[in-house]
Parts: C-alpha cells; sequence; structure tokens
C-alpha cells in the first residue's frame, strides 16, 4: 500500500484527502466495449414492478411489533411534562418511550435524549414513540399519550433568524454557516463593466418524497443487530447504529436491498431508525417503524428555502467582468445546505468573483441534501441574471453562454476530465429549434440554461468477484441501489471485463453481511466510483482464472496468451467452457477482490445543456412546458437506457421545483402548509413535457477521472430544469420572475409588474 | 382529539334497508366511496362517527340511465362509470368531463357523484356542472319518500346542505332538453389537483343571436358552489358582444367572494375567473 494525496469532490464541496492505494488498482482504460453502452433493461426490473421486490417495509418477522412516533405540533416548545401511563396500559402496546422515561435505558438514555428531547424545534419533531402489536394500536396509544409543552418564540425566515435577538433555535446561536469566497476584486471590475444586471431570489422548501418512505426494522439476532433500513448507505448505518448502541461494527448488520429512491433524504442514520433500535432494545421484540407520507413531508429533510442576490456585470463584448452572488439559506433545525453560491464560482469563466452564503438554523425540520443541493437552487439565479444579461447585450443567450465558457475549472484551475459543454448547447439549440426563438412576449417561450455537477466518485470503494463451478460469476459489493439501476450497470461491467453473457454474471449488493465498503450512494458518485471497483474484480477474477486456466488446458501456466471469449477460456485452437472449468476445480473458489483506485488530478464534472419550450397563459397564469431537451455530457454511458430514466426522473422533478412545489411553512404558526401530498404537489405524468435527451460522446470514455471512463449522472439533469424554465417563461411574457415556485398567481403579478 | 371506541357500521343491501336504518339512527355517518371520509378520518380531521351507513352495496342508488326526458345518475355511480356512460356522454357531456378531473383513476373508481354532493366543498368538481344544467337532485327518506330539490337550492352556507338527516340522495335527475354547458377547470397541475376556479356555464340564445337564458356556476370562489347571478343578468336579453360580455365580467366580482388559501390567493382567483368567463363567452359558439 502506498499512499497518495488527492481531491474528492461531494456535492459540490472539494477536499484534499490522503488515500491509501491497493497495488495492481490500476487498469487500463476501458476503450472499445462490446457490452457496455449498449441499452439493456434492468436485471431486476420484473420484481421492481410486479411487488415481488421486498423493500424495508415488506419485511415481516415472528413476534415483530410497529413502532409510530408522536411528534410536536409546536415549532419552538419545551416538553414541560410527557404522561404516558395511559398509553402504556392500552392493550398490545410493549414499550413508550420519552423525555420522561428515557433514563430507564440506562447506559443508552443520552442517545435517546438527542433525539426526545425536552425542547422541540419544529413541527414534527420527535417527542414520544411507541411499540406496539399492530400500527392500529400503535396509532391508538400515541392518542393517550399527554404532552404539556411551554410554547416558545420561533423563526423560521433565514434572514430574520439570523438579527440580533432572534428566537435561538440550538445553543450557539442561529448561524450555521457564514462562507465568503473571492478571486479577483469584484469592486474595481463593477466600475468598469459595460452592463450591470443585478437580480434577487426567494426559492421554496422542496421535499424529495421517493416513493417509497423512510423505513426500518429491527431485530436481534443473538447479540447481533440486524437492521433493513432504506438508507443510501448502508456502511454508514451501520458505523452510526454501532456508534450510538455501543455495538462492535461487527455485531451490527444493515440490509438495503430494495429501496425506493432516496433523492439525499436517506443519506445516514435517520432519528427514526435509533428509535426503532431503542424500542427493540426496550421490548425484547423486532421492531418495525415505517413513517408516513405527512411525516415524510415535515421530518426527513427537504431542499432549504433561500433568499439570494446575484450581481452579474459583462464588458461590452459581453465577456464576464464580475458576478457577486449573496445567498441566506434556511436549514432548519440542524440541518445541512449545498454550496448555493458554487455554480456561480464553477459555471463560467469569470476573474473576478464574490460569494457569500449565511446559513441559518430555523425552526423547521432539519434541510437535507436533495439532488443537486445547492446548485440547484443557485443555477436559478445565475441564469436568470445570464438571460438578462445577454437581452441588456443585444446577445444570444446562447451565444453569451458560449462566449463565457471556461477552458479549466474557474475556481480551481484544474483540468477537466472532459468538457464539450459547447457541443451540448449546439445539439441542444439545433434539437429545440433555437434559432427560430421569436421576441420576448409572445406567449409561447424558449429558454435555456447550464448545469456545472462534479461526479468524479471517491475510493474507498470494494467488490468481489467469483467463479462458481457452473461457470457463472457472483459479485458482491457493499454498495446500494437506490432506484437509480445500479446492480444492472455493475453487472454490464463486470460481464463487459469476463466476455461473459450478462445473464452468467449476478450482482449482490444491499446488504453489509454480502459484501465489502462501499460509500453512500450520493453525489452521482455511484457509477463512477464502483464501476471501476468491480471491473478491478471482475479483472482479478479472470487474472486467476486464466492462470488456472492454463494449467488445466496444459499450456501456458502464467496464462498470458490464455484468454476468455464468450464464456470459453481460449488457448491457442483449445477451448474450454466455463462451466466445464468450474466442474474441474469443484469447489475450490477463484476470487477476485477490486477497489476503487484514487482520483486523478482532473476535474470531474459533468455538465449540459437544457432547453425548454413553454406556452403561457396570460389569464390564468399557467405555464405548460411542451419540451424539454436535455443534453449532457457524462462520459462513457454504461446503460443509455438507465441514464435516460435519470434525465427524464431530474427534469420532471426539476420541472415541478420550477412550477409546482411548495413545501413552505406558514409564517404565523410555523406550521407546514403541505405536508402530505395532497398539498404539496409533485408533477404527474399530465405535467411531464415530452423530454428529449443526447450524451454528447456516449460511447467514449471520459479521460483522467476512472479507468471505466464513466462520470456520474444522477444530479445534473435536475439543475437546469428550473432555470431553463424560468427563462423560457420570462421569454414567453417578457417578465422577470423573482420566486420559485412560479405559480400562476406569481406569474400574473409578474405581468401585471411589467406593464 | 377523542376518537369513538367503537364504530357501529351498518351495511344496506337494498334501498329499503338504506332508509330504515338512516331512520333508526338518523344523523348516521353516510358512506359510500369514501374517498373524503376515509382520508379525513385518517388525517383526524373528522372524528371517528358512532355510526355508519354504508351504502356501497345498494343496487338501486348506482344505476345510470334515460327516464323520459331526463337522464338519471344513481347517487352511488362512481365517476370512472359516469365518464363511460354513453348515456351521460350524449346527454350530459360536461358532468364526464368534470368526472374525469376529479383525483386520480383510484379515486374516479371509488368516488361517487352522491358523495360529491353530499360532501358540499365549494371545490366539487362536478357541483358547477350541476347548477349550470339545473339539475335535480332527488333525496329520500322513509317517511316522506323522495323529494326533488333543485340544484341551486342544495348548498346552503360553507359544507351545509339541503338534505335532513334521516335523509340519503338517491339520483341526480337532468332534464335532455337542456343547452350544453362548457366546464372550465383551473387546478395547481394538470391532473390529479383541487379547482382554485372551476365554471360552468351554459347559454341559450335566439335566432336571432340574444341570450335567452345563461347560467353561470362557480366552483371555489365561494362558501359552495354558486351562480353569478349578476352576470347572467348583464347577458340576459342581449347580444353576446363586447359590450354585454364586458358587463357580465364587470359584475363578476359582486357574485363571488374568494379567499385566500392553502391553494390560491382571492386576488387570483377573481383575476382568473374573469378571464376565463370572458375567454368562454368570447369564443362562444352556437
Amino acid at each position: 500500500m502506498r499512499i497518495v494525496r488527492q481531491t474528492v469532490e461531494f456535492e459540490g464541496r472539494r477536499r484534499e484527502k490522503l488515500e491509501p492505494v491497493e497495488e495492481r488498482v490500476g487498469l487500463p482504460l476501458l476503450e472499445k466495449t462490446w457490452l457496455v453502452g449498449r441499452p439493456s433493461p434492468r436485471v431486476d426490473g420484473i420484481p421492481r414492478v410486479t411487488g415481488a421486490a421486498a423493500y424495508s417495509t415488506d419485511v415481516v418477522l415472528p413476534g415483530m411489533l410497529h413502532a409510530a412516533i408522536l411528534r410536536s405540533p409546536h415549532p419552538h416548545a419545551r416538553v414541560v411534562h410527557v404522561d404516558s401511563s395511559e398509553a402504556e396500559r392500552l392493550p398490545g402496546v410493549h414499550a413508550v418511550i420519552h423525555s420522561g422515561n428515557v433514563q430507564e435505558l440506562g447506559p443508552l438514555a443520552d442517545q435517546a435524549r438527542r433525539t426526545l428531547g425536552t425542547t422541540v424545534h419544529f413541527v414534527g419533531d420527535e417527542v414520544a414513540a411507541v411499540a406496539a402489536d399492530d400500527p392500529n394500536v400503535a396509532a391508538d396509544a400515541l392518542r393517550r399519550i399527554r404532552v404539556r409543552y411551554e410554547p416558545l418564540p420561533f423563526v423560521i425566515d433565514p434572514v430574520a433568524a439570523l438579527e440580533p435577538g432572534a428566537p435561538e433555535v440550538l445553543p450557539g446561536g442561529n448561524r450555521s454557516g457564514h462562507e465568503r469566497r473571492r478571486r479577483g476584486d469584484v469592486d474595481r471590475a463593477l466600475k468598469k463593466a459595460h452592463v450591470i444586471v443585478e437580480r434577487s431570489l426567494r426559492t421554496s422548501p422542496a421535499v424529495h418524497h421517493a416513493m417509497e418512505p423512510h423505513a426500518s426494522v429491527v431485530a436481534w439476532d443473538g447479540d447481533a443487530l440486524v437492521v433493513w433500513d432504506s438508507t443510501q448507505h448502508a456502511y454508514g448505518v451501520r458505523r452510526q447504529i454501532a456508534d450510538a448502541l455501543r455495538l462492535p461494527l461487527a455485531s451490527v448488520r444493515v440490509v438495503n436491498r430494495w429501496i425506493g429512491g432516496g433523492f439525499g433524504a436517506k443519506q445516514g442514520m435517520s432519528a427514526h431508525t435509533l428509535i426503532a433500535a431503542l424500542l427493540a432494545i426496550r421490548s425484547g421484540r423486532p421492531v418495525a417503524l415505517a413513517l408516513g407520507r405527512r411525516e415524510e413531508g415535515i421530518a426527513t429533510g427537504h431542499r432549504p428555502a433561500t433568499v439570494q442576490r446575484i450581481t452579474v456585470a459583462a464588458d461590452r463584448g459581453g465577456r464576464l467582468v464580475a458576478l457577486r452572488h449573496r445567498a441566506w439559506v434556511a436549514v432548519g433545525a440542524g440541518g445541512y445546505s449545498g454550496p448555493v453560491t458554487g455554480p456561480t464560482r464553477d459555471l463560467y469563466a469569470c476573474p473576478n468573483v464574490e460569494t457569500e452564503e449565511l446559513v441559518a438554523y430555523t425552526h423547521a425540520g432539519p434541510a437535507c441534501a436533495f439532488r443537486g443541493p445547492g446548485f440547484v437552487e443557485g443555477t436559478v439565479a445565475l441564469e436568470l441574471a445570464m438571460d438578462e444579461l445577454a437581452g441588456r447585450l443585444g446577445l444570444d443567450p446562447a451565444q453569451l453562454r458560449l462566449l463565457n465558457e471556461a477552458k479549466r475549472d474557474p475556481d480551481s484551475n484544474a483540468v477537466y476530465a472532459r468538457k464539450r459543454l459547447g457541443e451540448c448547447i449546439e445539439t441542444g439549440a439545433r434539437l429545440i429549434g433555437w434559432k427560430g426563438r421569436g421576441p420576448a412576449g409572445s406567449g409561447r417561450g424558449l429558454g435555456m440554461a447550464l448545469e456545472v455537477w462534479g461526479a468524479g466518485g471517491w475510493p474507498p470503494a470494494y467488490a468481489t468477484c467469483a467463479l462458481q463451478r457452473d461457470g457463472t460469476f457472483l459479485v458482491s459489493t457493499g454498495t446500494q441501489d437506490i432506484g437509480t439501476g445500479t446492480t444492472t450497470m455493475l453487472a454490464l461491467v463486470a460481464a463487459e471485463e469476463l466476455h461473459v453473457p450478462l445473464s452468467r454474471v449476478r450482482v449482490v449488493l444491499g446488504d453489509t453481511a454480502a459484501g465489502p465498503y462501499a460509500p453512500v450512494s450520493a453525489g452521482s458518485a455511484t457509477v463512477p466510483t464502483m464501476a471501476p471497483a468491480v471491473r478491478h474484480a471482475a479483472s482479478e477474477c479472470r487474472r486467476q482464472l486464466l492462470e488456472v486456466a492454463g494449467q488445466v488446458l496444459g499450456l501456458e501456466p502464467d496464462g498470458a496468451r490464455v484468454t476468455l471469449e464468450n464464456g470459453h477460456v481460449k488457448a491457442g485452437r483449445k477451448r474450454l467452457p466455463l462451466a466445464s472449468l468450474g466442474d474441474q476445480l469443484g469447489d475450490h473458489e477463484i476470487i477476485g477482490r477490486g477497489a476503487r483506485g484514487p482520483n486523478p488530478q482532473a476535474q470531474a464534472s459533468v455538465f449540459g445543456a437544457q432547453f425548454a419550450e413553454v406556452e403561457c397563459d396570460r389569464g390564468t397564469g399557467s405555464v405548460h412546458v411542451r419540451r424539454i431537451v436535455a443534453v449532457h455530457d457524462c462520459g462513457r454511458l454504461i446503460d443509455p437506457l438507465t441514464a435516460g430514466a435519470q434525465i427524464e426522473g431530474g427534469v420532471i422533478q426539476g420541472l415541478g421545483y420550477a412550477l409546482l412545489e411548495e413545501g413552505t411553512l406558514h409564517a404565523p404558526s410555523g406550521r407546514p402548509l403541505a405536508a402530505d401530498l395532497h398539498d404539496y404537489r409533485i408533477a404527474t405524468a399530465m405535467d411531464a413535457p415530452e423530454i428529449e435527451h443526447r450524451f454528447v460522446g456516449a460511447g467514449e470514455p471520459a479521460h483522467g477521472c476512472n479507468h471505466v471512463g464513466a462520470l456520474g449522472l444522477g444530479e445534473p439533469p435536475i439543475i437546469p430544469t428550473a432555470p431553463a424554465i424560468a427563462n423560457a417563461v420570462a421569454h414567453a411574457l417578457a417578465i422577470r420572475p423573482d420566486e420559485t415556485p412560479m405559480t400562476p398567481d406569481r406569474i400574473l403579478r409578474w405581468i401585471a409588474e411589467a406593464t | 382529539m377523542i376518537h369513538a371506541s367503537t364504530t357501529a357500521i351498518t351495511r344496506p343491501r337494498s334501498l329499503d334497508e338504506a332508509l330504515a336504518a338512516l331512520e333508526k339512527s338518523p344523523g348516521a355517518v353516510l358512506l359510500a366511496g369514501g374517498t373524503d371520509l376515509m382520508v379525513a378520518w385518517n388525517a383526524g380531521e373528522r372524528h371517528l362517527p358512532e355510526r355508519v351507513v354504508d351504502l356501497w352495496s345498494v343496487p338501486e342508488l348506482a344505476t345510470i340511465g334515460v327516464a323520459g326526458d331526463a337522464l338519471h345518475v344513481g347517487a352511488l355511480a362512481t365517476h370512472s362509470r359516469i365518464v363511460g356512460s354513453p348515456e351521460v356522454r350524449a346527454h350530459a357531456p360536461a358532468l364526464a368531463e368534470a368526472s374525469r378531473t376529479v383525483g386520480a383513476a383510484q379515486i374516479q373508481n371509488r368516488g361517487t357523484i352522491g358523495g360529491n354532493i353530499a360532501n358540499a366543498s365549494p371545490a366539487g368538481d362536478t357541483l358547477p356542472v350541476l347548477l349550470a344544467m339545473d339539475a335535480t337532485i332527488v333525496v329520500a327518506s322513509r317517511a316522506r319518500g323522495e323529494r326533488p330539490v333543485p340544484a341551486d337550492a342544495f348548498w346552503t352556507a360553507y359544507r351545509r346542505t339541503a338534505l335532513a338527516p334521516e335523509e340519503l340522495i338517491v339520483r341526480v335527475e337532468i332534464a335532455r332538453d337542456r343547452p350544453q354547458v362548457l366546464f372550465r377547470k383551473v387546478g395547481t397541475r394538470r391532473a390529479q389537483a383541487i379547482a382554485k376556479v372551476s365554471m360552468a356555464l351554459s347559454l341559450r340564445r335566439s335566432a336571432g343571436g340574444a341570450v335567452e337564458d345563461a347560467r353561470i356556476a362557480w366552483g371555489s370562489v365561494a362558501p359552495t358552489p354558486v351562480r353569478a347571478r349578476r352576470a347572467e343578468d348583464a347577458l340576459r336579453g342581449k347580444p353576446l358582444d363586447a359590450a354585454s360580455i364586458g358587463a357580465a365580467c364587470a359584475a363578476l366580482p359582486q357574485d363571488i367572494s374568494p379567499i385566500d388559501d392553502i391553494r390560491s390567493t382571492r386576488e387570483y382567483r377573481l383575476h382568473v375567473a374573469m378571464a376565463i368567463l370572458r375567454r368562454a363567452l368570447s369564443g362562444w359558439v352556437g
């Protein structure tokens, strides 16, 4: 093992990290492929759509109890007293925990207090939990818990939260973060600028609402704990559970075999998982805890609300001379924000850039990562301003963007692994009919926006690949398929390397007991992280296999001239089916172990351009998105079908963010206005536009990122959708949107302001 | 939140049994498709009642057909059946159109027109259509038999109806010689949306083109589904031209009283109501 220094980018933020590197981890870049890159239906599609797949909520164990959580009706209150005696007397109730009785948990009381504390910080904060024979008894028991609250003052606006005297969300003040970054001298550049555009933007909170809710089933297996959990990171939950319950890591197993979406809200151990574990300890029984849709809406995270101001300035020729972007972000009680001003630093070549993010704790559910965190919110402001700048300069918006394309990463000056953004813009413009874009205000609009997103993955990540005695291969890894098609893509990569049909490879994942460590499925990292690890494992398996086969065939003891072709070992004119080789080896195992190597120096960014065509109704303010053209470059595609599905999902979710979704709290009460799917409007099939997508350079590997030549695509497609729609709406109606979602009442207001 | 510890459910198999059950316990909650009640119960917005009469298995309430010069739609007709009914499509196509905009397919499979009427939400999708069609809502009790209530008199206040505690809705009757109705719904998205504003409009014009009769009904702009009588008056006897259309739109704000709520604002609803009325009248053919 040797140690290298490398740069890792996660959710828009980069950091340097020391990385131990295994021997033989480097493989030559995968150039020509015979299988990877062909459209391949999901290998696990049928159980997913027929209901045969057992998600966490489908797990049923003997003696299993069902748990439910009592949540705060107040945005901020002291829990003065909890009386659970009536609930405890209800037949079928096995355990009740709350701040008044957590001391009974002994050494785990402190952990329990972190979740079931004596202060509640948002409507939906956990107050008490019960475990009962069935979900109805559990719900009845919750109603029998009497809680006395002392309501306290609260604050939900990020700007107000940072003012002196604002009610404190967590001890230590409401400032969660304050990051200022600068390059060049913005003030000086503004003095000399030819055109200066200033915009402000308010964005609303958006909720993930994955199809599968958060759910955990916790059971003891002797002195070991097994947790079935709908999570984006099995190994992460294992570590957090072991920490929280003071168990040896090896005594905790996390299973997340089937997951119905995460979008960032399932990155680590959630409060309900800890609560389920505590109830399992308290009752000595397996405990299932699945959250309801309203709980998903108020307590499992969201994309934070922002207030943004942006200034963009250019010289006479249209070259950007200054960018200044300031964002206030409301992250709720102890929540997280992505880098909202990241795109302003990363997207365009501009010598003078100043960004500032003021992140405030507020009395709302904790915000968390949500597909393209920060960049989704920030790109709306940046790209609206860019379009206005183009208008003021008399330049075509596409031309302005081409003119300001960065040749190297403008923030770090690193060389890109690959950048064909210009091709993305030109392809998209052709497909949408950009040349026929008429003047603003006709009711029909065309708009565009760009995206940049670091999607290079990182080590450590491991996989094994084992030849079975029937000639098939078993690939095992601790990663997970959160609905993105990971299982299919990893099988394709292994089959490619082993030169066997896809049906001869089985990938086992989603279980810490079944496969070695893999990182969180987030940051668009799973493909660029896991594909090289699996390819390495398959390659190691093949190397050993050929060594053995050479000897079995009586040739080439080092396997040098033995090859693997179409399920056969070949040496000269001798051919041996893999199954025969397996037979001869019997139960001797040939296992290749693969690891993800370190990141090279290149900046592994995924770029794309999206174009929107909209029709707007001046009478009702409604927007009909007719068409989205999405052109992205994420290096080599493993499976075009899966890649297309990512584009479609991202675009539809982005359309919801642009026009429909509004997870706002009611300012006077601090209560959510749209907790369930009745009031929180995700886009339906009827709202979905015609989506046309293209991938630039899909068949060619990206250089300088990893040996598969693939980058991630989970997040990039959602980033430019909302700003492209916003620019199309602005063009259709000659208005200046300053808020998302762009609901019809807001559109009518902007029309009135423009006339 | 106090819930009844037990709920007694009666499942009548005929209209007689249903009326008898209701006579025995007037004020029992009537359950049909459950698309409003189950949601409210689950969300804790309504208490579980002590007595429920489940009408789902009463065959007489489920029929759709033509009787004489009227279309009869049974109270238990689901939105899906209304959408698929050749009789409804022939004689009251706007009703089918409104039913098609109710919730999702699953909701349309369970939700009934009687439930839509009895639930009395100002946003009930079929209600403005029934007003514009001058429909008759036939209710019945065991003691008094059938009683016709004009749609105009059915919704008396926010979530209040003319239905007496021992009565249930039997069917809706729509005259077959009514002029056709134009239905417009402005929702929060393109499907599965509660109306922010909905409108059902019918006009009868003389050979000379003058408006003889107008019925302009609205959803989501007042405590009940309402007719815009001042706007109707502004049209009556006039040719359909810029002057009369302008007068009708100008009168509209006096007819409706929209509010701010989770789905929209008062200002937006007023603006949009005027916009869709103006558009409908300006583009009126026939």
